[in-house]
Formats: structure tokens, C-alpha cells, sequence
């Protein structure tokens, strides 16, 4: 078997008194779907957050492709190769599509002010492929209409196409999904997973949270049930359906 | 009107109307670009025109016949393009130092840390008699080239020229800064700072050296006004300045160096045509202050108006259209 790409170890996260995540071991595997379930107040987002960096973790440990990643800040995780969306869709909202898209590009030139104005011309040229890399985002998610318009203008599901694209734009191994699919429509929803469906098979991860589990028992390889801060169970979609304290706790009878 | 008075007439608007322009971009970078609320200009730009004015002149001693204190500075009068890139730095340095510990809180942190800043700032002026000139401050600041040029109009009519030479090249160069990846990741911070760091940009870095690279330009715009006026006063740094500084950069259009030029040079213009009215004598004498605080009165209405029916300014930033380039 190959090693996992994910490893969190014993983590352990309490806001005020609250034990949100209360010593969660995982393993994610490359090139899968893996979905993260759960009743609501489980953790699941806490924990993402805390995987991603923007949360840090009382204790435990956090592995990526064999890096420990926890106590790393949010943008140094990013640029190792792991994203994550969020929950509730956070486009910069005076940027158009495009733009958006362009800020979560990988590092390039352009990116340190003293090369402003040492390598200009670099500068030209890395953008012009940023902007090519960006549509060929836009265009697999299907946002190519919208390329122009300003991010504040897109419907909710837009926004959560945006969300994601934004997340393939930094070429990313691992893409953390916080509810990828909620308050999406039917043919949205179908090219959300598509799209996801698309990377998998050329190597990318996903790992996600969600509650629609229709989507999760059709499309993920392996689930993770998490309750009150730690894991449950796992296993395959039909192992996990027929888990009593999953039934008992989550999917109810 | 003959060619001295003309001459004088318009540099003692453009020269001022400039200084005013430079601060402003100083702020739109800090505030306009990266919505860093920084409650200071007024100190930052008075650090510039402090320093720029004691390396100029070089030290003072206390000098009992006149009853002038004295103030601090190198042993004998410097350089002024090295004295100017000093007063750049020194501001600049101090800028990042106070951002460091408040720039990680929420944003308030920061303008209430630099509003402090700034009056504790000014009472160091005013009070450390013998390091900054106390009350009397600096005074006998040189201009460039002066001993090239005529004093008088030439000598004002040449500063206005070379300040409006140096806006237009801080305006190029900014506008420019603004369209590269590095001017993308500041906006990026200002539309929303946590987006930002997860989509791996490193927001702290950003912040910092926005607000230092501000606070820089602000203090080249308090050495000009030290050349300009040729004197550095305490009370010229009182809180207003920071105020008229937001007023432009909203006026004229937060995030578009463009606007800002257009609001500084609107709202100097706006001051100043009251001031030229009043000089002609229309209005009875006793009248004069009252007159400027119309001035006042109409620039807090047209702030108002502005925030409710034009919120984006003048100029308001222009929207990012490349070519597309996927072939179709």
C-alpha cells in the first residue's frame, strides 16, 4: 500500500472549554476521494482548518507527503502543495473572476517587491501565462462566461465554483473541501464532481467535508466518521453504512 | 499681472497641492491598497520633515543670543538628495516598528496604536527643547539647486516644478506597483486578509511592507514641505493632517493612484481659491474666519456626500480586463 499523503496524529483543539477536536487520528491516501462525515459541532471544520493552517492545534501532530506541516503558517502550507476552500464562499468581492483566480497562482516573479523593479519584463511574461493557466481553470469549471465580472456578482453556486477553482489554480496535491456541494444545485453539483472526479484520476487528493451524503456515499473512496472530536469509524460507503454507532450518532435509523 | 507674480501665484499652489498629493499616495498604498487604517499620517510626515531638516542644516547648539535652543543633527549640513532619502527611511523604519506588534491584531489595533504615535510624536516635537528646536523648531531649511537659482520666483516657480516632476514619477511608478502580482496580493489583503493567506499569500510580509513603503513616501513628502517652507514647525503636524490626507485619498478614488492626484490637487485647490477670495476684500475684514470655517463646513459635506452616493471616489479603481489569451 502506499503511504498516506495526510497524517494527523492525536490532534487536539479547544476553544474555551469547548474540546472542538478532542485527539483526532487520520490517514488520507493519495488520489482519493476521502470524505470527512459527521453531526454538526463534530469538528469537521475546525479540524480542516487546523490541517490548513489557520487554526493551530493544541497538540498533535500534522504530516504531509512526509513534512510535518502543524505550527506552519496558512500561506507556507499552501505553497507546499495542500488548499483548502471554505465553508461559506470567501471570493474577494471587488476582484473580478480572473483576478481571483490569479492571486491564489503559485509564487512567481511578481511576487517580491524589490523584483518590481528588477525584472520587469519577467514579470510581463509570467502574468501572461498566469492569465492562460487561469482560463484554462475557468474554462474545465465552466466559468468562462463569467471571466470579467466582478466576483460579488456570481450567484451562490458560482461563488463555490470559484471557491474551487480558485483552489485548482495553486496546482495544489491535497484540496481540503469544506461543503463543496452544499446549497448547490442538481447540474452544479454534477460539475463540481465532475471536475473533482477529472484530477483524481491525474493524481490530485480531495478531502472534504460534507453533509449531503448522497454525494458522499456515490463519490468518495473511503469515508471518515468523526464525532465529538475524534474519529469514529471508516471505512468503504456501504462498510460505514452498515456501522451501528454510525447509524446511531450520524445517519440515523 | 506680470511674470513674477504669476509665477509665484502658481507655484504657491502647485507646490503645496504636490506635498499634499505625496502623502496621500503614501496613504492610498497603506490604506487605498491594502486597507491598513493608519491614524498617523501627520507623524510620519513630520519625522520626515524633522529629519530631512536637521541632516540639511547639521547641528545647532544652543545659541544665547537669539534664545534658540538648538537642535540635534550631524556635525555639518548633508547632502539633500541624501538627506531626503534618510528622511525616507527614518519614518519608514519607525512605520514598520509600530506595525510589527499591532499588525497581526485586527485592524483597529493599528489606528489606535498610530494615533497615539502621532501625539505622542508631536509632543516630543514640541517639547525636546534641545533635539528638535522645541516650540521654534527648524528653520534655515535649504532648497535644492538654490545656489544655482535666483531666490524669490524663480526659486519657487523651479521647486514647484520639480516637486510636480516628482509626483508624476511617484504616480508612474505606484500605478505600476498597483498592476503587478505584488499590488494584486495588497488588494488581496484589503478584500480579505484570511482569504488571502490560504490561498498562500504570506499577508503579514504584505502588511508590513506596505505600511513601512507608505509611511516611507510620507516622510519624503514632510522633507519637501521642510524645503519648501524652508522652516519645521511642531504645529504643523497637528491631526488634521491626517485628516485632509484621508479626505483626498476618498475624494479622489482609494486604490487608484490617478484619483488621489486628482483628489489632492481638487481639495488643495478648494482651500485655496477660498483663501484667494478672501484676499480680494469682497467680504468685510471680520468676516475672514468665518469664511474659513465654511471651508471646513463644505469639506465635511462633501465627505459625507461622497460616502453616500459616490463611496468609491472620483476615479474609482478601474476594473482588470487583459486580453483573453486561451485560444478560443
Amino acid at each position: 500500500m502506499t503511504d498516506p499523503i495526510l497524517v494527523a496524529k492525536e490532534v487536539v483543539k479547544s476553544f474555551g472549554g469547548i474540546r472542538a477536536v478532542d485527539g483526532c487520528s487520520l490517514q488520507v491516501f493519495p488520489s482519493t476521494i476521502t470524505a470527512l462525515i459527521g453531526p454538526n459541532g463534530a469538528g469537521k471544520t475546525t479540524f480542516l482548518n487546523i490541517v490548513a493552517g489557520l487554526y493551530g492545534a493544541d497538540s498533535g501532530e500534522i504530516w504531509f507527503d512526509r513534512v510535518r506541516i502543524d505550527g506552519l503558517p496558512a500561506h507556507a502550507v499552501v505553497r507546499g502543495g495542500l488548499i483548502k476552500t471554505f465553508q461559506i464562499p470567501r471570493e474577494l468581492r471587488n476582484f473580478t473572476v480572473l483576478q481571483n483566480l490569479m492571486v491564489a497562482a503559485p509564487p512567481g516573479p511578481g511576487d517580491r517587491f524589490i523584483d518590481l523593479f528588477v525584472r520587469p519584463f519577467a514579470i510581463r511574461r509570467a502574468e501572461e501565462e498566469v492569465v492562460e493557466a487561469a482560463e484554462a481553470v475557468l474554462a474545465q469549471v465552466g466559468l468562462t462566461a463569467m471571466r470579467d465580472e466582478y466576483a460579488k456578482n456570481l450567484s451562490g453556486g458560482q461563488k463555490k465554483l470559484l471557491e474551487l477553482a480558485r483552489a485548482l489554480m495553486a496546482r495544489p496535491r491535497l484540496v481540503l473541501l469544506d461543503e463543496p456541494v452544499a446549497g448547490v444545485n442538481l447540474t452544479l453539483q454534477k460539475q463540481i464532481l465532475q471536475v473533482m472526479e477529472g484530477l483524481r484520476a491525474r493524481g490530485t487528493t480531495f478531502f472534504l467535508v460534507e453533509h449531503d451524503m448522497d454525494v458522499v456515499m456515490k463519490n468518495s473512496d473511503w469515508i471518515i466518521v468523526m464525532h465529538q472530536g475524534r474519529t469514529l469509524a471508516e471505512g468503504r460507503a456501504d462498510e460505514v453504512k452498515a456501522n451501528p454507532a454510525v447509524i446511531d450518532s450520524y445517519l440515523g435509523g | 499681472m506680470a511674470i513674477d507674480n504669476t509665477v509665484l501665484f502658481i507655484a504657491n499652489y502647485v507646490a503645496p497641492a504636490s506635498i499634499l498629493v505625496i502623502m496621500a499616495l503614501g496613504l492610498d498604498l497603506q490604506w487605498g491598497h491594502t486597507g491598513l487604517f493608519n491614524a498617523g499620517v501627520a507623524a510620519f510626515v513630520g519625522v520626515g520633515s524633522y529629519t530631512f531638516g536637521m541632516m540639511a542644516t547639521g547641528l545647532r547648539p544652543f545659541d544665547p543670543t537669539y534664545g534658540y535652543p538648538g537642535h540635534f543633527g550631524p556635525p555639518g549640513p548633508q547632502d539633500l538628495i541624501l538627506s531626503a532619502l534618510v528622511a525616507m527611511v527614518v519614518p519608514g523604519v519607525l512605520g514598520v516598528l509600530i506595525a510589527v506588534p499591532t499588525i497581526k491584531l485586527r485592524a483597529d489595533y493599528l489606528a489606535i496604536a498610530t494615533l497615539a504615535l502621532a501625539e505622542i510624536i508631536r509632543i516630543i516635537f514640541q517639547n525636546a527643547t534641545h533635539v528638535t528646536g522645541g516650540p521654534l523648531g527648524l528653520d534655515l531649511v535649504p532648497r535644492p539647486f538654490a545656489r544655482y537659482i535666483a531666490g524669490g520666483w524663480p526659486a519657487d516657480g523651479f521647486f514647484a516644478f520639480l516637486i510636480a516632476i516628482l509626483v508624476l514619477a511617484l504616480v508612474v511608478a505606484l500605478e505600476y506597483v498597483s498592476r503587478t502580482p505584488w499590488g494584486r496580493n495588497l488588494k488581496a489583503v484589503r478584500e480579505d486578509e484570511e482569504a488571502a493567506e490560504a490561498l498562500g499569500k504570506d499577508t503579514f510580509r504584505l502588511k508590513l511592507g506596505a505600511f513601512g513603503l507608505g509611511c516611507a513616501i510620507m516622510g519624503l513628502a514632510g522633507a519637501l514641505q521642510a524645503s519648501w517652507l524652508s522652516v519645521v514647525l511642531p504645529e504643523s503636524f497637528l491631526p488634521f493632517v491626517t485628516f485632509t490626507t484621508y479626505v483626498v485619498v476618498i475624494l479622489g478614488g482609494s486604490g487608484n493612484p490617478k484619483g488621489v492626484i486628482l483628489g489632492g490637487y481638487l481639495f488643495y485647490g478648494f482651500g485655496w481659491t477660498i483663501q484667494q477670495v478672501k484676499s480680494q476684500r469682497w467680504f468685510p475684514v471680520e468676516w475672514g474666519p468665518r469664511i474659513d470655517f465654511l471651508n471646513l463646513i463644505v469639506i465635511g459635506l462633501v465627505l459625507i456626500l461622497l460616502v453616500l452616493f459616490r463611496p468609491t471616489g472620483i476615479l474609482p479603481e478601474r476594473k482588470y480586463v487583459p486580453r483573453a489569451r486561451a485560444k478560443a
